[in-house]
């Protein structure tokens, strides 16, 4: 057989992925289906997607632990009352049951079926009185069924076992499944739910002629998930439920436009223009549309700089203006109350006494030399002295009222600076009336240019409240225009940024779209090409098989493929009859699409990835020709190198073609006794190794043929039952000392030759020849001479006893072996 | 007639049976095809081990695969019993088809081939 392609589907797309011709973002995509949905959202989002290596050493998964069948017991279940148990070997080779109709052989797969599945494929879906007669009636014991389980590398391997109850029904019963040495586990333990989906190790003859007869899509479907190609549908599927959701939204940004730009046509704000000034182009200047919404400034300045100046334009405190005219009030009462004193005037005077006074004091008591009258005495001095005082204060009176005046018009004009320009300006178009506002403003400005202080002390107030009065309103009206404004705005604003992160939705929609579609078109035919790939060594061995099978059938098997996609998809089976291409299943007989179908079959069950490497047949001769059953034993054969297989039989064709053909097969024998008593015959012709013995015993007694070919023939028999005993005892050995059954296989094919497998069989090891005297002395006391007498024989040199009493002998020591 | 004769004539009836054999034909070709294969490994013995000759059918095959070898002992071993049954009554079983025939034929003419190589 064939070990099919073990690279996963994921592993293929990598590799495939990396040689693909496709744009970046496909390639990106493809990357996050196969991570999952989550990655594939991130990705069409706009998310980088981390790339998984295409690790070659990931390629090649580890095979799964086989499970072999060691033996399958049965009580008061279907066919057999009293307990009754089938022995296997749990190991690759064929083991052929058989028994007539009603001996309760299928019994023994229907059991193993339902302890191992829960289920049965023959009584599935059948009216319930097929269901409800499960139940042997001739049990003495509650019924159960025990299938013994060889799991490779645990000791003793573990069992399933199903109880019932005295009247429980078929589905009333409790199953477990005991490893050695460990409590009981559910039988969901095994994790057995996938692969017998997958690789489902038992086929009845009815579910032979489902497996072909069935709807065209569900051949399709169970070779695809035989191949593990479920997952190439799954990430395809995802990719076009992507691509739907896209497809979906690539248009909403043009379909909601026309809204928009009536929206925007219907809008007064400037903004409005430039919003479709961006959205003119074939495509919208989404940059500058997000900025236009961003802005909370009315892009109009003419319009909107003189209310925002208003806005913000803050009217002074009327108690100032009022102290400040206080103090100018002040200032000329002082001014009136020395009225006719000029300072100047007061200032000369003082500054004559001044000049007096100091030459009175350098020269006293001389006559004014101004005047030449009175004499400046200390009197005149005192005095003058006193009228400088007078004069000198009187001056600075005058001066600080003059200045206080000075400074006070100055503060009224800081108070309230000269007409702003917003006032000045012409707001009609906002519908506003600047000019009351101006008017009072402008009267403002007039009086404080006035050269009149007194006007402006009496007026200040009464001008200022003016302002006041005309500026407040004004004020209010340019804020409820703005807050018009900004109402009015907002809106289009919200929809302006809506259909702005739409528009961007859709463009990486669009340009996801795009990708995608060349991301699935890629899949699709990489699927294609893996799905092949996957299939061909399937359909290779299935062709093998059928042409072992077929026996020179005019049909012929050619490639099979998997065809067509969605509810159109199918297996397409190249079929020629008579060399010419046929209208295929429909020209065959019913016993050849049974063929067909083991054909199809035994790939799946053997193929490399199943845990199971045991698979039962139930009669699967039923309905072939005589010859066929020839081709089917040697598939069997086939199959059997590394793999139990277990036949169930209803007549001796299968086991004469065993006979004829010398396959290394078991027969056991079942059959029912009265009271549904079932007995498996162990013995006979049944064990390939008696068979030997008994071709030996014949050629022995053949008085005909000469001795030395006689003894060659004879020797070579013996050495071959002697062979096959021993790696039966083997395996059973190796097996209860857990040892995995891959290395038994490869330890007893490494034994090449009697001497090396009687020592892994005696002394396991088979290198330890030289000690093998020994080893067959405590076998048999004829054991050495009987394995010198084969070794020299079967080359020709035998010599001796009679050839007769060689092969009693053989039989001895071969039983001996048996049992060792 | 030599085997080959023998299986010449076999090859005749497969492709225009005489209509005067009606429905026997099948059974007289694989009755020709068998006297083939036992004059051939006949003739065989003959030259090899003169004494097997003479020994049943079964006894021959076994020899076979201690002289002659695994593949030949196959083809023999499927060739004989297929037509075997073929060629003896069976009383629910109906004569072998064309197709069977032909294969046994092909069969015995590659086993002539092998069995005219010299002995190993």
């Amino acid at each position: 057989m064939t070990v099919p392609e073990t690279s996963t589907v994921d592993q293929l797309i990598l590799q495939h992925l990396d040689t693909a011709n496709l744009p970046e973002s496909s390639v990106d995509l493809v990357f996050a289906a196969l991570l999952g949905q989550s990655d594939l959202d991130a990705a069409l989002g706009g998310a980088t997607t981390a790339r998984p290596a295409a690790s070659p050493e990931n390629v090649g998964a580890a095979e799964p632990i086989g499970t072999y069948l060691s033996s399958i017991e049965v009580c008061g279940f279907r066919g057999i009352g009293q307990g009754s148990r089938l022995d296997l070997t749990p190991g690759p080779g064929l083991t052929i049951v058989t028994g007539r109709n009603g001996s309760g052989k299928s019994s023994f797969a229907e059991a193993a079926e339902l302890a191992l599945t829960g289920d049965n494929k023959r009584w599935a879906g059948r009216a319930s009185v097929w269901q409800d007669g499960w139940r042997n009636l001739h049990a003495s014991e509650e019924p159960y069924i025990r299938v013994r389980l060889g799991v490779d590398g645990h000791r003793n391997g573990a069992a399933v076992e199903c109880h019932w109850t005295r009247d429980g029904g078929l589905a009333d019963r409790t199953s477990f499944l005991q490893v050695t040495g460990q409590p009981r586990q559910s039988v969901a333990d095994l994790g057995w739910d996938r692969p017998l989906e997958l690789y489902r190790p038992f086929l009845s003859y009815a579910e032979l002629g489902g497996l072909i007869g069935g709807r065209p899509s569900e051949m399709y479907d169970s070779l695809q998930r035989i191949l593990g190609l479920g997952r190439l549908v799954e990430v395809e599927n995802m990719l076009k439920t992507a691509r739907k959701a896209m497809d979906g939204l690539r248009p909403q940004a043009t379909a909601q436009l026309p809204a928009l730009r009536s929206a925007l046509a219907a809008h007064p704000d400037p903004r409005a223009r430039q919003a479709e000034e961006s959205l003119a182009g074939k495509d919208a200047d989404l940059d500058r549309l997000e900025l236009l919404a961003d802005t909370d400034e009315h892009a109009d300045t003419t319009a909107t700089a003189p209310l925002r100046q208003l806005d913000v334009l803050e009217l002074p405190e009327r108690n100032q203006a009022a102290e400040i005219v206080d103090r100018l009030n002040a200032a000329l009462r002082d001014l009136a109350e020395l009225a006719g004193t000029p300072a100047e005037e007061a200032r000369a005077l003082a500054r004559l006494l001044g000049e007096a006074i100091s030459n009175h004091e350098a020269h006293p008591d001389q006559p004014c030399p101004v005047c030449g009258g009175r004499t400046l005495d200390t009197a005149w001095a005192e005095q003058a002295r006193t009228e400088l005082r007078r004069l000198t204060q009187r001056a600075e009176r005058i001066e600080g009222a003059h200045r206080s005046q000075r400074e006070s018009r100055r503060a009224l004009r800081d108070f309230l600076p000269v007409i702003p320009r917003a006032i000045g300006a012409d707001l009609t178009g906002v519908g506003l009336d600047t000019g009351a506002a101006r008017a009072a403003w402008q009267r403002w400005d007039e009086l404080l240019g006035s050269d009149d202080p007194r006007r402006i002390a009496d007026e200040a107030l009464e001008t200022f409240d003016a302002v006041v009065a005309a500026v407040q309103p004004l004020q209010a009206a340019a804020r409820a225009v703005l807050e018009r404004q900004r109402q009015a705005w907002r809106p289009l604003v919200d929809q302006l940024r809506a259909w702005v992160a739409t528009a961007r939705k859709s463009q990486r929609a669009a340009e996801n779209y795009t990708a995608l579609r060349k991301a699935i078109t890629w899949v699709q035919g990489i699927g294609q090409q893996i799905r092949n790939d996957k299939l061909a060594p399937v359909a290779r061995d299935a062709t093998t098989i059928w042409n072992t099978l077929r026996q020179e059938s005019n049909v012929d098997l050619g490639a099979i493929r998997l065809a067509g996609t969605g509810t159109s998809r199918r297996v397409d089976l190249d079929v020629t009859v008579d060399g010419t291409p046929g209208a295929a299943l429909s020209v065959m007989s019913q016993g050849e699409l049974h063929s067909l179908a083991l054909a199809l079959f035994l790939p799946r069950a053997t193929i490399r990835e199943s845990p199971f490497r045991f698979l039962i047949i139930d009669d699967p001769v039923q309905s072939m020709d005589p010859v066929k059953v020839y081709g089917l034993a040697k598939v069997l054969d086939q199959v059997a190198r590394d793999r139990q297989v277990v036949v169930f039989t209803h007549d001796d064709r299968l086991p004469a073609a065993v006979r004829h053909l010398q396959l290394k097969a078991r027969v056991l024998t079942v059959s029912r006794l009265a009271r549904s008593q079932v007995t498996v015959d162990h013995d006979g012709k049944g064990d390939p190794a008696a068979r030997y013995l008994d071709d030996a015993w014949a050629i022995a007694r053949d008085g005909t043929m000469a001795d030395k070919i006689r003894s060659t023939v004879v020797c070579n028999l013996i050495r071959d039952a002697l062979e096959y005993t021993c790696q039966e005892a083997i395996r059973r050995r190796d097996f209860r000392a857990g040892r995995p059954i891959m290395d038994t296989e490869t330890a007893i094919s490494d034994a090449n030759g009697l001497r090396p497998l009687l020592a892994l069989a005696l002394l396991n090891d088979a290198g330890r020849v030289g000690e093998l005297p020994g080893a067959l002395q405590r076998l048999h006391s004829d054991a050495r001479r009987v394995v010198a007498a084969v070794n020299g024989g079967a080359h020709g040199d035998h010599q001796g006893a009679p050839l007769t009493s060689l092969v009693d002998d053989a039989r001895r020591v071969n039983e001996r072996l048996a049992r060792s | 007639m030599t085997p080959q004769q023998l299986l010449d004539a076999a090859a005749v009836l497969l492709t225009t049976p005489s209509p005067t054999m009606r429905r026997c034909w099948q059974r007289a070709c694989a009755s020709l095809t068998r006297v083939a294969l036992e004059q051939a490994l006949d003739g065989y013995w003959k030259r090899v081990e003169p004494t097997a000759a003479r020994c049943p059918m079964r006894h021959q095959l076994l020899a076979l695969s201690a002289v002659a070898g695994d593949e030949v002992t196959a083809l023999a071993r499927s060739a004989w019993y297929g037509l075997c049954r073929a060629v003896h009554h069976h009383t629910y079983e109906l004569p072998p088809t064309v197709a069977e025939l032909h294969g046994w034929h092909r069969e015995v003419t590659a086993l002539l081939a092998l069995l005219d190589q010299p002995p190993r």
